[in-house]
């Protein structure tokens, strides 16, 4: 039977740092799914990754079992996400440019998939920073409402009305991909 | 068709629908929405429209990490893997620095000599020998040998070392030589008494056969052909 997160994590901060490794295994790729979509840059991505588990591991005796591990996980992965965002000022791509992009592409009927997916990217990170948040931990991450308001400490109503604005501000931008999807 | 356009304020039932969107109603909140969506045409447009904008959401995929981190390796990183990132953490310069430091670390390891003289032009030389000390070193180090010497003392042991090689050479060759010498001996007396043998052997067949001509033979022929003289 495989130990759950909590259980290792207790593990761990009995001094089994192999333990801990077992976490990273099985968490390093969402969180690097998260920082990937978080910041739209690989090398970011991995960067924060490293420093998510780093902080994690520093932190392991401050993890008091209230929140689920993963949820903890994902609060620390975001923090360096908004630490990264801050100092490279990787802000989302202009609305203004986003539409002008909209608006040239509605003339075609049929697009590449890779085009659809880069035309997303770019709408998802022309999106206000809570609601990106919120999209990608229930989108990309398949979390509930309630661990999304639980990581980013705000009501359940508050998550889902933020979904909502962003899929409203998502359907603006990605109004010309609808003969496509 | 151009499509209806929907007031931008959003139906009170808008957080209803990002459940249902996401599967996370009970079956009878469930229900209960989907009768609503028959009588708002808000919530309807919404929803056909935020299913799209999920289907589009989909497409957004993206590569595997690509350097999975082994557990252990986070926690207690190896040697490799920290003179990777040491590397990776330098600067250009760092690096250059790096690689001279190393070079120069060979070529004292090796004693790489680049001597230069107008006539001569440049002369490489190397070897693993230690480099001749510079005089004032020498002169405060007493009892240490010079490069002269320790060449000449190795020029004797190699003399000491060939001498007594070639006299073991000599010696199996001296070895080697009597026995072939007495295989030869043994082979040639027991050729002499085969030799011998045989040639009793032939002598007496021979006289044998002699014997035969003179008696036997000779005397049949010469009673029917010829005369004892032979015609």
């Amino acid at each position: 039977m495989e130990l759950n997160d909590e259980a290792i994590v207790e593990r761990a901060r009995n001094g089994e740092t192999e333990a801990f490794g077992l976490l990273v295994k099985r968490w390093e790729s969402r969180v690097y799914g998260l920082a990937l979509r978080m910041l739209g840059h690989p090398e970011d991505a991995r960067e924060v990754v490293q420093e998510t588990f780093l902080a994690a591991f520093q932190r392991l005796h401050q993890f008091r079992g209230r929140a689920r591990f993963s949820s903890w996980l994902y609060r620390i992965a975001l923090n360096c996400c908004y630490d990264r965002l801050r100092e490279r000022r990787t802000e989302p791509v202009p609305l203004e440019e986003a539409e002008g992009l909209a608006v040239e592409e509605k003339v075609l009927s049929r697009i590449h998939q890779k085009q659809v997916a880069e035309r997303v990217r770019r709408a998802v990170r022309a999106l206000p920073l809570e609601m990106r948040q919120v999209l990608i931990l229930k989108e990309y991450e398949g979390l509930t409402f309630e661990e999304i308001a639980e990581i980013l400490d705000i009501p359940v109503s508050t998550a889902k009305t933020r979904l909502y604005a962003g899929l409203d501000h998502l359907r603006k931008r990605l109004d010309w991909l609808k003969d496509a999807v | 068709m151009k499509e209806e356009k929907m007031p931008s304020v959003p139906c009170k039932m808008s957080e209803t629908l990002i459940g249902y969107l996401y599967g996370e109603l009970t079956s009878r909140e469930a229900s209960a929405f989907e009768e609503h969506v028959k009588m708002c045409a808000q919530c309807a447009h919404d929803l056909r429209d935020f299913m799209r904008v999920r289907r589009a959401l989909a497409e957004w995929r993206i590569a595997p990490y690509p350097n999975p981190m082994l557990g252990e390796d986070v926690v207690r990183p190896n040697v490799r893997q920290v003179a990777r990132q040491l590397w990776r953490a330098l600067p250009a310069w760092g690096r250059a620095a790096c690689g001279m430091a190393a070079v120069l670390l060979l070529l004292a390891l090796f004693n790489v000599q680049l001597e230069w003289a107008p006539e001569r032009g440049f002369r490489f030389r190397a070897s693993l020998l230690p480099a001749r000390a510079p005089e004032s070193a020498r002169s405060s180090a007493a009892p240490a040998l010079d490069r002269r010497q320790i060449l000449a003392l190795i020029e004797e042991r190699i003399r000491d070392a060939e001498e007594r090689q070639q006299k073991a050479l000599a010696a199996q060759l001296e070895e080697l030589a009597e026995r072939l010498r007495r295989e030869q001996q043994m082979t040639l007396t027991g050729f002499a008494e085969n030799w011998e043998a045989t040639q009793r052997t032939q002598w007496a067949l021979l006289l044998r056969e002699l014997e035969r001509r003179r008696y036997g033979a000779l005397t049949f022929a010469d009673l029917f052909f010829s005369g004892p003289d032979g015609n």
